[in-house]
């Protein structure tokens, strides 16, 4: 605070600040989960809501238990936005480099896995995610991405799904369907959307992932026979769809 | 005194401006930004060619620095732009916006904002141009000439031709690809049917991209590769018309220079620009004839406030417009499982048209069939996970599409941009304020649910959760901040571009809109300009 009470004292004794609103913030960011943990000293275990649902919950229940409520739709709005200092000209000469939290309180940097280990985890993403192999093209484009942009567990859920995801099989389909319902901003997900557009980018994978499957295709048989008027395209395939295909064929005769 | 046109920007109303103008035998030098275009990678090859062919084909895909991958810890509204295109939207150092209910795109690109444009190339209609004081009949040959000189492949004979009149210089469609066709054909064999239930009506859309090769253009070739840029010009950019007026000897072209604003003398006639060199920040002035400000609604708009600003008057430019736009993904469920063509034109190639009460009520959709686009951007959406996600993906992507609908905007004098003026009176940033219209839920809301509901006729479901209004400005359709009016006071136009109180001062962008109907207005301000050209200078 003491660098913003200068700021203010500045103001106060005529520094030009030209109107407006100056928003002044502080050398570091946190997001919600690292800012409580910070404030409570120790790791926080933390219970993820699925926020669309939770807010829709929240804004039908406003009405008959408003007293009741410990917050409120638009007080969980709030927290989606972030509380970030929008840069103001006016800011920088008031506040020209804003003082740190003192280290001892931040938390520490997180560390990345090393190239083998990036190569390793790749591999098992595009196997997961496509069922192909990385060509060592592809593995040399994952580490230059991780040279160049950070993917790090934002916080202790976070981690852990990460390391769900490393234990192989059933842990990274485990992580993986969990992001998919309940956290799409997890890191997991976000190695696994690197994986696929790395894959969908070059050869030889993006054939595979360009091509549907053939029990898909017999959907679309099943389609093709309701468009001519209810003629069945029996003969092209076994699968469900042309099985029901026939069915109806048959009843209809 | 110079006769010569100085014309500030390099975009769809400037270059159609310069070429009318050089036809008509003046002198023109162009002042710009001027963010010259990569060279097209390969240009010989198809979309997935470049996969296989090029020696990094994922820096070309999603960017050096992979500022095109879209991942889900990113919250940008916009899909990721290609990287071949990053040029276009390249922002300019010291060029401060700030914006409240509006997030405005910008291009300093040689072409402007059109050289990432869709190719939509639609005329409006006579009650479409109700508030313009002009009609069809002023419009017409323009339209004509421009269509002549860009390429416009459509069909005059479908149920949308009763909204887009027919102009000269229409080419044959362009194939389509084969979703477009079983849409299209499925409608056909219910049309009655299903326009009766919903009043909304499918066809084709006109687009600015060559079916047969034309004025030294090649036709388009189905490479796939629209989204990333035509290797062959076959779609029309402003760069095209550009690179002729090039070859024109009372053509001179500066880029590389950022124009801030006009002076005038006592008589009312601009006498100079006066900017800044974009690499050494050198201040420049240029003696002009006539002064063409033809940057796009917003850069015009910011040069004229900052002109008015040097000579003593503090103006703030009211009406801005854009059109609403809203997203609609579907799923074909007669084409579940269904494989792609990758070698197929990718943008849209039908629409969806909703007429109104009155003809300016008029709802446009845009239907494209997302053929060749990433799958993970899309994938990720799905609220699975993300094995689940890619599997499900391949099996609808041949079943994907998109209803881009365009909403008609008013001029309304409480959505302004002004100037932020700065204690030592200087502007310091744009500043776009920007409220909607009170009566645009009550618009938008039913036409969603019709155009849910036709698509449902025609077997494809748009889930609601999915389908996504987008933010003011999104649609980059800006118009409305100097507008054309027969008998407006000063900081209007006349119908010729001319603006009041100057002698020699003209606006041939956006900004001269007097209203903005749905339909995407690109094809117009080219029109718009060259006519404004014509009846300027003729």
């Amino acid at each position: 605070m003491d660098d913003v009470a200068d700021a203010l004292a500045a103001i106060a004794q005529g520094a030009a600040i030209e109107g407006g609103l100056i928003e002044l913030g502080g050398a570091d960011r946190y997001d919600l989960r690292a800012l409580y943990a910070r404030l409570r000293g120790a790791p926080v275990r933390f219970a993820h809501l699925p926020l669309t649902l939770t807010r829709h919950a929240l804004a039908l229940a406003e009405k008959p238990l408003l007293p009741l409520l410990p917050l409120t739709a638009g007080q969980l709005s709030t927290f989606v936005n972030d509380g970030l200092a929008d840069p103001h000209p006016a800011a920088a000469a008031l506040l020209p480099s804003p003082r740190p939290a003192p280290r001892a309180n931040r938390a520490s940097p997180p560390s990345g896995p090393s190239g083998e280990a990036l190569d390793k985890e790749f591999t098992r993403h595009a196997r997961y995610v496509a069922g192909v192999e990385p060509t060592a093209y592809q593995k040399a484009k994952n580490r230059d991405f991780h040279a160049k942009r950070t993917l790090e567990p934002a916080n202790a859920l976070d981690a852990l799904l990460l390391k769900v995801s490393r234990l192989g099989g059933l842990g990274l389909a485990l992580a993986d369907s969990y992001s998919g319902l309940l956290y799409r901003r997890s890191v997991v997900r976000a190695k696994l959307v690197l994986a696929l557009a790395l894959l969908e980018s070059s050869a030889p994978s993006f054939a595979v992932l360009d091509a549907p499957d053939k029990g898909a295709a017999r959907v679309f048989q099943h389609g093709a026979a309701r468009r001519d008027g209810g003629r069945c395209h029996a003969d092209r395939g076994a699968g469900v769809f042309a099985r029901a295909c026939r069915a109806r064929a048959h009843w209809q005769a | 005194m110079s006769d010569r046109i100085v014309i500030i920007g390099a975009g769809a109303t400037a270059v159609h401006f310069a070429a009318t103008a050089l036809l008509l035998g003046r002198k023109v030098l162009m002042l710009d930004v001027g963010r010259p275009a990569p060279a097209p990678a390969l240009p010989g090859a198809s979309l997935n060619g470049l996969k296989t062919d090029l020696d990094d084909p994922v820096r070309y895909f999603l960017g050096e620095d992979y500022g095109s991958l879209i991942l889900p810890t990113d919250t940008s509204e916009y899909y990721g732009f290609p990287p071949s295109k990053n040029y276009v939207f390249k922002p300019l150092d010291d060029y401060a916006v700030k914006a409240k209910g509006f997030e405005p795109l910008m291009s300093f690109a040689a072409g402007g904002l059109a050289q990432a444009w869709t190719a939509g190339a639609y005329p409006f209609n006579e009650g479409e141009l109700e508030a313009f004081p002009f009609g069809w009949a002023e419009m017409a040959p323009a339209y004509g000439e421009v269509a002549r000189r860009i390429g416009v492949s459509g069909v005059t004979d479908d149920d949308l031709s009763q909204f887009y009149p027919a102009h000269d210089g229409l080419l044959p469609p362009i194939q389509l690809d084969a979703h477009s066709q079983f849409l299209l054909d499925d409608y056909a064999s219910r049309r009655e049917k299903i326009s009766g239930k919903h009043g909304l009506y499918l066809g084709r859309s006109r687009s600015a991209s060559l079916s047969r090769d034309h004025a030294g253009r090649k036709a388009c070739s189905l490479s796939g590769r629209c989204l990333w840029g035509c290797p062959s010009q076959s779609i029309y950019t402003p760069s095209v018309t550009l690179q002729e007026c090039l070859s024109h000897e009372n053509f001179e072209y500066r880029p590389g220079v950022r124009i801030a604003h006009f002076t005038s003398d006592a008589s009312g006639r601009v006498t100079h620009v006066a900017g800044s060199l974009i690499e050494s920040g050198e201040e420049i002035s240029v003696a002009v004839g006539e002064l063409v400000l033809a940057a796009g609604a917003l850069s015009s708009t910011r040069i004229f406030l900052e002109s008015l600003l040097r000579a003593g008057v503090r103006h703030e430019a009211g009406g801005l417009m854009d059109n609403r736009q809203v997203l609609m993904p579907f799923v074909n469920f007669k084409r579940l499982g269904a494989a792609f063509d990758d070698r197929s034109y990718q943008y849209h190639q039908i629409a969806i048209g909703a007429p109104g009460a009155h003809p300016f009520d008029y709802v446009h959709g845009l239907v494209t069939t997302l053929t060749t686009a990433m799958a993970h951007p899309v994938a990720q959406s799905l609220p699975v996970g993300m094995r689940a996600a890619m599997g499900l993906f391949r099996n609808i992507h041949g079943a994907l599409g998109l209803a881009n609908i365009n909403f008609a905007d008013t001029r309304r004098e409480e959505n302004r941009i002004a100037l932020e003026i700065g204690a030592d009176g200087r502007s310091k940033a744009m500043l776009i304020n920007y409220t909607p219209d009170t009566n645009e839920p009550a618009r938008v809301k039913p036409m969603i649910k019709r155009f849910r509901g036709f698509l449902a006729a025609l077997g494809c479901v748009a889930p609601p959760n999915m389908t996504r209004m987008r933010p003011m400005g999104a649609s980059v359709h800006y118009a409305g901040t100097v507008p054309m009016q027969t008998e407006g006071g000063d900081f209007t136009t006349s119908s010729d571009g001319r603006c009041r109180p100057f002698k020699n001062l003209i606006f041939a962008d956006g900004s001269t809109f007097s209203s903005l109907p749905a339909k995407n207005l690109t094809f117009t301000l080219m029109a718009n300009s060259t006519r404004i050209a014509r009846a300027a200078l003729g």
